[in-house]
């Protein structure tokens, strides 16, 4: 069930927190085999916050509609007591002392965190193939990767094994696992949410995301989780974004870009022909079709690599000194890579980023958002490393990233929210984003969408069993 | 460093990774230098392309304030 089905029936004391946690941690129990989505389930703690909950609601104490509901958090986000491992073997025992700042909002708000979920190493990758806890599974289809980094957040929640979650967005890392889950993943705009105890990837590019079964339900959350926080350098100090999705039903006069640059290149039939197909929804919607060009959109993707690269590796200089054996080899390798660039270039890259954000802020003058594919296929097979999509081969990483890493340069607010199934039965993720600080545009249109199709309405197998 | 590489139907000079390596200092093993040379290449003349433009005039994107306050926690 959504939050927005759950929060009623919880404050009217239908629905009991302590027995809808009781149930997930079952579920986490059942399921957590197949999919290790999990790398810390929280038992003990999350029923004593469920019957804290469950105290305030029936004593008129009701904190809103995240009060009773069941959440996961990605493993970088610190939690006072609890490890925070990052999905690393370096960081297998750490144990903060304080929680992340979005971890505290949520406690206030009375969500109730069941467990710390499993994600690609340090974040940085899109496989979720981890060497040190094992792979992430999809409930989809068990063979196939979550999407990543954050994919224990997207398995779990699309199994049942939570009501929403949290994840982190370097360069795709939240709306990558929600396309490859079915799931909708937004990452609003940088500095938007607090990165306050959360472990960095790549300081200029990292942001705070969140995964929901529906749009209103992302909208709610971020209703939570926005807004300054002065222990945060990068927090911005804007007034809270508008998230009234059913104030403006349809989209008519709603101004929506459609790139005919890069975006459409290279994808899987399928995927193509479900994102065409829903771009003909939003038209139908009444929203005015404008095709726009992109401008420097390649060079959006390859210079948020070119600055990820020397800031990941910067970042743990001292432990690939220390502990190089200890981190797995595709991240290793990474980090190594990261030496040679150039700090002449990155400076560059973030000159240039500034040129090309300039331009992408011109363009909202025209359209008030840009619909695009999130991903060029669906999840590959766990161990896959290539895949031929236009008769070219393509490595899984860059081809999985290429329509969502651009916009982490550009910092802008990027939905994923599901838009069809392929032949194979899974899910495809359409991308909605928009100018700086316009949440509400992306939430709108991909309300409007979800009100008109069916998609979300379809969960795996696993999650009624 | 050495003069580096250039790529066949390409202007670009590709760095002499494994030069630049032992130059720096760098422990990074001759089979793993070999297996990231490629990617190396690969980023080195894309971004020769994404950055040949006269960028001195602007600011990078870069944020610092100079009242820092309290700095926050470590890092593990």
């Amino acid at each position: 069930m959504t939050i927005a089905e759950l929060s009623p029936q919880i404050q009217a004391g239908k629905i009991s927190p302590v027995e809808l946690v009781t149930e997930t941690l079952a579920r986490i129990r059942r399921h957590q085999p197949a999919l290790n989505a999990y790398i810390t389930v929280m038992e003990e703690s999350a029923m004593e916050q469920a019957r804290q909950a469950e105290r305030e609601i029936r004593t008129g104490h009701y904190r809103g509609p995240l009060h009773g509901i069941p959440y996961a958090a990605k493993d970088l986000f610190y939690t006072r007591g609890v490890a925070t491992t990052a999905g690393s073997k370096i960081l297998r025992d750490f144990v903060p002392d304080y929680d992340a700042t979005v971890i505290e909002r949520l406690r206030e708000a009375g969500a109730i965190l069941v467990g710390k979920t499993g994600l690609h190493e340090f974040a940085y990758g899109v496989t979720n193939n981890n060497p040190h806890f094992g792979p992430v599974h999809n409930p989809w289809d068990l063979a196939r990767i979550p999407g990543g980094s954050s994919g224990g957040s997207t398995a779990a929640l699309a199994a049942g094994l939570c009501t929403f979650s949290l994840g982190s967005d370097t360069g795709g890392s939240v709306r990558i696992p929600a396309s490859f889950c079915g799931l909708v993943g937004l990452k609003p705009t940088f500095g938007r949410i607090s990165r306050y105890g959360v472990f960095p990837l790549g300081h200029t590019l990292d942001h705070v995301g969140h995964f929901g079964l529906s749009v209103a339900d992302v909208a709610a959350i971020l209703g939570v989780l926005a807004g300054p926080d002065p222990r945060d350098d990068s927090s911005a100090n804007e007034p809270p974004p508008r998230l009234d999705l059913s104030a403006e039903p349809g989209l008519k006069g709603f101004r929506l870009g459609v790139p005919r640059n890069y975006y459409f290149e290279r994808l899987e039939p399928e995927a193509e022909a479900a994102v065409r197909a829903a771009i003909q929804v939003l038209r139908g919607l009444g929203a005015e079709m404008e095709e726009v060009e992109i401008q420097g959109i390649e060079d959006f993707t390859v210079l948020s690599r070119l600055i990820l690269m020397p800031e990941a590796t910067a970042l743990h200089r001292a432990r690939l000194k220390t502990r190089r054996a200890d981190f797995g080899p595709d991240v290793l390798a990474l980090l190594d890579q990261g030496q040679f660039i150039l700090a002449t270039d990155y400076l560059d890259a973030q000159r240039r980023r500034r040129q090309l954000v300039r331009g992408l802020d011109r363009l909202f003058d025209r359209v008030q958002a840009i619909v695009t594919p999130t991903t060029p296929t669906t999840a590959p097979k766990i161990g896959e490393t290539m895949i031929k999509l236009g008769g070219q081969d393509e490595d899984v990483r860059l081809a999985s990233t290429r329509l969502v890493r651009g916009l982490n340069l550009a910092g802008v607010p990027a939905i994923s929210v599901p838009c069809g199934f392929d032949s194979k039965g899974l899910p495809i993720g359409l991308q909605i984003f928009g100018r700086a600080f316009d949440e509400y545009a992306v939430l709108r249109v991909a309300h409007a969408y979800e009100q008109a199709s069916e998609w979300r309405k379809r969960r795996p197998p696993m999650a009624a069993l | 460093m050495g003069r580096g590489k250039r790529l066949a139907g390409d202007d670009t000079v590709i760095p002499m990774w494994k030069n630049i390596a032992q130059a720096l200092g760098l422990q990074i093993p001759d089979d793993q230098l070999e297996k990231i040379s490629p990617t190396l290449d690969a980023l080195w003349t894309a971004t020769r392309r994404a950055l040949d433009r006269d960028l001195s005039s602007v600011e990078p994107a870069l944020t610092f304030h100079a009242d820092l306050g309290s700095e926050g926690e470590p890092e593990p």
